[in-house]
């Protein structure tokens, strides 16, 4: 499995998932000297997470931490159980080490 | 008709796994107390423990106050060794 | 109130000593994102904690959290479990066993002993749920 690091651009490139707004915009930036005001310039958004419309927690209030709901389900065998640390599959994650990856 | 002892590392491995998914399912529970199939695993696996505990006291010694016999001349409690010694577990 | 029971939740059985290991193993016992450390958090969290649920699952994950600190404390013993003066002076682990001998001490790998200032329990339950998943997830 590959190691990412967290800040190389790799990484930061498949967190935004097939972002189309990655390149630099075309027009010119509001930060070099212009003497046209930029307010006429079309907003470029800086990708993030572009999740092409579609979040599962759309319409929940901001600023908030959501968890899932757990169920009961995929439960292992009872020996299986004691040796992974838990009776629950979707709550076996087992250590990696360093670096972490998107799941 | 004759009992036959049982191995003290497998009864005690069979508590231990018994023991553990009580543990689990009794954290589930507390978030999800109506849970049909949590409580019906959960009794199913607390009765293994009660009866693997009560065996283990009989042939090896208390692992529980609540299976430590009055019946004994002495109190073994203290006379097996501790869990973190040789010989525990 | 609590029960004791006499096994480990999870066996421990080493047979080869190790100072150096010990040393490291035991900020899992005494350190920041130790046993003790999560099982206080949680044990003095419950008291403010508005659903019973909730209390519920504080009071079962710190009493759990016992249970781990005792094995980490089962293996510590047993890496450190007779060693000669020879063993402990060569590992580093002299610096510790000046103070403590062969017991068991709450203290970081780095020596620093354990503090309530690992743990966080503000009563409000939306930063103490917070403070916990942030604890877990350290801890690993």
């Amino acid at each position: 499995m590959p190691n990412f690091r967290y800040q190389s651009p790799d990484y930061m490139n498949m967190r935004r998932g097939n972002c189309r707004n990655l390149t630099a915009p075309a027009q010119a930036s509001c930060q070099t000297s212009c003497e046209a005001p930029c307010r006429d310039a079309a907003p470029s958004p800086v990708c993030c997470n572009d999740k092409g419309g579609y979040d599962e927690l759309r319409g929940m209030p901001l600023a908030m931490a959501y968890v899932p709901w757990q169920e009961w389900c995929a439960l292992y065998e009872a020996d299986k159980a004691f040796c992974r640390g838990t009776i629950f599959e979707e709550l076996d994650k087992p250590f990696r080490g360093i670096g972490g990856c998107c799941k | 008709m004759s009992e036959q002892k049982p191995c003290r590392r497998e009864l005690l491995e069979w508590i231990n796994t018994v023991s553990f998914a009580v543990d689990d399912v009794k954290l589930f529970l507390d978030t999800h107390p109506c849970n049909a199939e949590a409580l019906e695993y959960f009794e199913e696996f607390k009765k293994q423990r009660v009866q693997a505990l009560k065996e283990y006291a009989k042939y090896y010694g208390p692992l529980t106050i609540d299976t430590a016999s009055p019946c004994e001349d002495h109190w073994t409690w203290i006379h097996e060794p501790w869990p973190w010694q040789k010989g525990g577990c | 109130m609590w029960n004791y029971e006499k096994r480990l939740q999870y066996p421990v059985n080493i047979t080869q000593t190790n100072p150096k290991t010990a040393q490291v193993i035991i900020s899992q016992f005494g350190g920041p994102d130790g046993e003790l450390a999560a099982s206080m958090r949680y044990l003095s969290q419950r008291y403010t904690m508005p659903y019973n649920e909730v209390t519920g699952i504080l009071t079962d994950i710190g009493t759990e959290e016992l249970a781990h600190m005792e094995i980490i404390c089962a293996i510590v013993h047993q890496l450190t479990r007779d060693l000669t003066p020879e063993q402990i002076e060569k590992s580093g682990f002299d610096k510790y066993y000046v103070d403590h001998t062969l017991a068991l001490w709450p203290q970081s790998a780095g020596g620093t002993p354990w503090t309530a200032t690992y743990f966080q329990s503000k009563g409000d339950p939306i930063t103490d749920l917070h403070e916990d998943m942030a604890a877990d997830a350290a801890s690993m």
